[in-house]
């Protein structure tokens, strides 16, 4: 029962190839076009940017500067922020508990 | 120094990766995983902008993004566990009410 021979014919594999690319061959062909057009816009387009990285060699890490930046300039979208985990953990908590609260 | 296209490009073949996997798959969960693929290429572009223009703000908008993204995943597999609870399925396409 193990050694049972496996032969391939060539319509067994052409069978198989198509029902794998029969679902998917027109999400592939979308999501190949869009990735060509994004590179070719990407590479074809002069970017503004600076010449060098600003690095401070004592502290290379900024995260300092984000922080500062959350409680000054942006600081009601933070507290909004605080507002809308709260409103989805409570909505997750329902939804997940279920009906059966036992 | 890295160009900045190649972040860009990095962040549009990401980005169509999720894009195909929205298309074609059929499962919930692999659904809302391209999503959060989508999204993070998304921030991968803020961040890559925010550093090569020396403006932290992208990066702070970087920020409030990844927690969004949280509320949405977990939005999301709430809605998924009390569909499977009642229709024992997850495919998307058995799905097809809006109240019950």
């Amino acid at each position: 029962m193990l050694n049972k021979e496996i032969s391939f014919t060539a319509m067994d594999v052409a069978t198989s190839v198509y029902d794998y690319f029969k679902p998917r061959i027109l999400g592939m062909i979308i999501a190949a076009l869009f990735m060509s057009i994004m590179i070719v816009a990407i590479f074809f387009t002069s970017w503004p940017a600076v010449d060098q990285l600003p690095q401070n060699i004592e502290d290379q890490s900024n995260i300092q500067s984000i922080g500062v930046m959350i409680f000054t300039d942006f600081v009601i979208p933070f507290e909004i922020m605080s507002i809308v985990l709260l409103s989805s953990l409570m909505g997750a908590i329902y939804m997940a508990k279920g009906d059966d609260n036992k | 120094m890295i160009p900045v296209e190649l972040y860009l490009a990095v962040a549009a073949v990401i980005f169509s990766i999720g894009l195909y996997g929205l298309m074609t798959q059929r499962s919930g969960i692999r659904i809302l995983m391209c999503v959060e693929l989508m999204l993070n290429a998304a921030n991968l572009n803020l961040v890559a902008f925010s550093s090569y223009h020396d403006d932290l703000t992208g990066q702070v908008f970087a920020l409030f993004s990844i927690a969004l993204a949280a509320c949405e995943a977990a939005i999301g597999f709430a809605i998924l566990m009390a569909l499977y609870r009642m229709k024992d399925t997850i495919s998307l396409d058995h799905i097809n009410i809006l109240r019950w």
